[in-house]
């Protein structure tokens, strides 16, 4: 059973549909990122995988369960998520206020509560904090304790919607080796993004334009694909442009390709 | 904007910071009406006497009470002189005359636009507001070489000064407790103590933990926003508004260029963070457990005690007086 | 020299906070025709802060920021005597976030905001403000609507629109390309690349991707803890000994290729792929 079901699903602003009759599938313990251009539904996919936002067609079913007005308060408790700002997501007026927010709403014992914020602080580098307030932290650390307050309601899927797209290389480091990190513990993991070089370490990789799915593959075969990511706006790594540029030549051999792609994890 | 005091947690470490924050905030209500239930200057005196004994214990400097008082100070000067000016009762205690001629006008706007050239390289602008007051008061009672177009006369009574020093003590303690207050007590703390003490008004139907969230996420955005208005001005000024010059029509122009974008941005903020608290699983009104806890300690009994008894004091002396 | 810094400090004072010294004696010259600067460096390491000294926004806590015909020092800042808008007209400053200037109910008023400023007519500030939104690629379809119903990209261009329609001599953008997808991203640069060759303005970026300051810029600034630790030519910096003391990313280009000439053993830098390609076959028909 797959931890992630749509079937046909659909929403719309108005009247620009946002999501066009979507179907797709994630498994669990998977890594999908999900690329795809501003304004091709990518945000409005992961509002409807968490309730924030209802499907007008279509199904959504989370490890069996169909999402709907009683069991989206359960489903929420499967599904973190991390969101693109890092200011207008640190609800605690301290990082050890905002871990623990999540774990208050659960009704978590205090005990409990304490020995999570310990662990998970730790486990992204932030257990130095815990007393500074969101004003004391650059947009990176900001994104860490969102992470660390969402893994300590211990999600089996955790969605990243454009969360590095606000940091600076160190910040999106960081969050990258804590991304790495997640999948090794059997972790779910959605990342949705324009930055290419966040699809090179997924299982799989969605190419998603106006709405609907243009193509699903993995990172190998869709990073190379230049008419399909110009058509979502995004532009080729360098190292995939130099095997289309074999390729053209007929040079492209097994050797140079597992080469370059090599290359592209030095990016 | 950095230098804002009021409502501030500035850490530190005194038995003033080791209070439960519900006893703090009870122990303030106590003195509030202990301090409103006291009518004799005498006794208003001692309270002051009481608060400044109370700072070094608690260890807080004056010059951080200072910076809460700081705005508010226009407020006690006003408050200060209109009651010496308006309240005619008792013992004259003396007149001042002022003359008016050209020279002495023209002296005194002299002073009064030093003043304002000056304040800008002058740490003490308070102090050389009262030095600037009483030069142009000496001047023009004093002064008076060419023919006077027109005089005033301040009267000062007995009881119109007794009762402005009376009022200016009072809204000085109330002001310093309340610093007191918040200097000491982390918003967290300050936040759930509120939720505690107002939880009787559940009776009513009052939703005291929502009231308590709506503070608690204000508390944590006002550094947010000042940043956030900061950084508005910073780009209006670069395409060209001088928020410090303009005439008043430019001025509501400017002032919408800088209230729609801060409108805006607040909006979209209220609407992500709700999604963001929404995600992880905040339900209003669903029973929640608490990370901060409050613990109840002998200090804390003792406090009350004492308070209460000042409060008790203070209406004693003010039957039997 | 339109822009010259001497021995400029900037330290943030706030009661009971340790002091911030976001600039540490940064010394500088910016010519008012074209130049292509790139502005890099960690956050926090004083990029907005210095840029924000260029158009007398902010005063040096000492030194003395030449800003054409004036000298902003923190005395001279607060005489209200020294009118500090001419400098921001001719230096002209878009923020990262254009929700922090768009205002007007639309486009065209929003961009003629500045000009208006100024003391031009209505008429005439709307000129400006055609002309600039045909610099950043906007057309007349554009004029009437809202400027907060926009894409992201869209509201960055109007956002720099509205401070091209002063005409500045000197353009400073602190991360233009921030949030949007990598065409848009393109885009802009394309825009602000064909600005500088049209108008021969002096542009300034801040930026923390390295393919734009490869691509585009002619001249890089890193700044570090404060204090400028770079000023040169992109290549320079590139091959710079320090470059990973700066916490400095290599542009994506150099950092493939530098992996495969270490793969293959070659010991010259290649400067693109073919190279690398001819070298390594030129050895093997030895």
């Amino acid at each position: 059973m797959p931890l992630i079901e749509l079937q046909d699903v659909s929403f719309s602003y108005g009247k620009t549909p946002a999501i066009d009759q979507l179907s797709l599938t994630v498994e669990a313990g998977e890594w999908v990122t999900i690329v795809g251009p501003n304004g091709s539904g990518k945000s409005t996919l992961a509002k409807l995988l968490i309730g924030l936002l209802k499907t007008q067609q279509g199904t959504i079913q989370v490890a069996g369960e169909t999402l709907d007005e009683t069991t989206v308060q359960g489903i929420r408790e499967k599904i973190g998520i991390i969101f693109q700002n890092p200011d207008n997501q640190f609800v605690g007026v301290t990082v050890k206020d905002d871990i623990a927010f999540g774990l208050e709403n659960l009704s978590v014992p205090y005990e409990e509560m304490l020995k999570r914020i310990d662990h998970y602080s730790k486990a992204v580098g932030m257990d130095a904090y815990l007393d500074k307030e969101p004003s004391q932290l650059s947009g990176g650390q900001k994104q860490r304790v969102a992470i660390a307050g969402t893994l300590a309601m211990k999600p089996e899927l955790i969605i990243f919607d454009e969360a590095t797209s606000m940091l600076d290389p160190t910040g999106r480091q960081a969050m990258l080796e804590i991304m790495h990190a997640l999948k090794a513990s059997g972790k779910t993991i959605l990342s949705i993004t324009h930055d290419l070089k966040e699809a090179l370490p997924a299982d799989r990789v969605l190419v998603m334009h106006e709405g609907r799915l243009l193509k699903s593959g993995t990172p190998r075969d869709i990073l190379r694909d230049e008419p399909l990511l110009k058509k979502a706006r995004l532009t080729l790594l360098e190292p995939f442009k130099y095997m289309n540029q074999l390729a053209k030549k007929k040079q492209l051999t097994d050797e140079w390709e597992a080469l370059l792609w090599q290359s592209a994890f030095t990016l | 904007m950095k230098n804002i005091v009021i409502g501030r947690y500035i850490p530190g470490d005194s038995f003033l910071y080791r209070m439960d924050p519900r006893v703090k905030l009870i122990a303030l209500f106590i003195l509030f009406v202990a301090v409103f239930v006291i009518d004799e200057l005498l006794v208003m005196g001692l309270a002051l006497l009481g608060i400044l004994v109370l700072l070094p214990l608690g260890k807080i400097s004056l010059k951080k009470v200072y910076f809460g008082l700081r705005p508010l100070l226009f407020l006690l000067i006003f408050t200060f002189v209109f009651q010496i000016l308006f309240n005619t009762q008792g013992r004259l205690l003396g007149t001042l005359r002022l003359t008016f001629d050209p020279l002495n006008v023209a002296l005194s706007v002299g002073i009064f636009a030093a003043w304002l050239f000056l304040k800008r390289f002058t740490s003490f602008t308070f102090i050389s507001f009262l030095v600037m007051v009483a030069g142009v008061l000496t001047l023009l009672s004093q002064l008076t070489l060419l023919a006077s177009f027109g005089s005033f006369t301040i009267a000062i009574y007995e009881e119109g000064l007794l009762f402005a020093i009376f009022i200016l003590l009072r809204l000085v303690i109330i002001v310093t407790l309340s610093t007191i207050l918040t200097i000491t007590t982390k918003p967290t703390d300050l936040n759930l103590g509120l939720e505690r003490v107002l939880k009787p008004l559940k009776i009513i139907r009052v939703n005291t933990e929502e009231i308590a969230m709506i503070i608690g996420i204000s508390l944590r955005y006002i550094p947010t926003l000042l940043d956030e208005a900061n950084k508005i001005i910073l780009a209006q000024a670069s395409r060209g508004v001088d928020f410090q010059e303009g005439k008043i029509k430019d001025k509501v122009v400017q002032i919408i260029s800088l209230l729609v974008p801060m409108f805006i941005i607040s909006f979209q903020r209220s609407d992500e963070l709700a999604n963001a608290m929404e995600a992880r699983c905040f339900v209003p009104g669903k029973p929640r457990t608490r990370l901060n806890q409050l613990t109840w300690k002998p200090l804390d009994t003792a406090v009350l005690v004492v308070t209460l008894t000042l409060m008790i004091v203070s209406i004693g002396v003010r039957i039997l007086w | 020299m339109a822009i010259r810094l001497h021995t400029v400090s900037h330290t943030y004072t706030a009661i009971n906070q340790p002091a911030v010294h976001a600039l540490k004696d940064v010394t500088l010259t910016i010519d008012a025709t074209d130049e292509f600067i790139a502005l890099v460096g960690e956050t926090g390491s004083g990029k907005s802060t210095l840029v924000q000294h260029l158009n007398a926004l902010m005063a040096p806590t000492s030194g003395t920021a030449e800003l054409f015909d004036v000298t902003i020092s923190a005395e001279s800042f607060k005489d209200k005597s020294i009118k500090k808008t001419p400098i921001r007209k001719r230096i002209g400053l878009v923020f990262q976030f254009p929700e922090y200037q768009l205002f007007e109910e639309s486009v065209l008023k929003d961009v003629a905001f500045a000009p208006k400023n100024f003391g031009l007519s209505q008429a005439d500030a709307e000129e400006k403000a055609k002309h600039a939104l045909s610099l950043v690629g906007l057309d007349d379809t554009y004029y009437a609507r809202s400027p907060f119903h926009l894409s992201g990209g869209e509201k960055k261009r109007v956002s720099i629109a509205g401070i091209l329609a002063m005409e500045p001599d000197i353009l400073v953008l602190d991360e233009p390309t921030s949030g949007l997808d990598p065409q848009s991203q393109k885009m802009l640069m394309d825009v602000f690349e064909s600005i500088q060759r049209t108008t021969h303005i002096s542009i300034v970026f801040i930026t923390h991707d390295m393919n734009w300051v490869e691509a585009y810029a002619k001249r890089v600034l890193v700044m570090q803890s404060g204090e400028l630790v770079f000023d040169g030519a992109p290549d320079a910096l590139f091959n710079h000994p320090e470059l990973s003391v700066w916490k400095m990313d290599l542009p994506d280009r150099k950092k493939v290729l530098n992996y495969l000439q270490s793969q293959f053993k070659l010991q010259t830098p290649m400067d693109d792929f073919t190279q690398l390609l001819n070298a390594i076959n030129g050895e093997g028909d030895q």
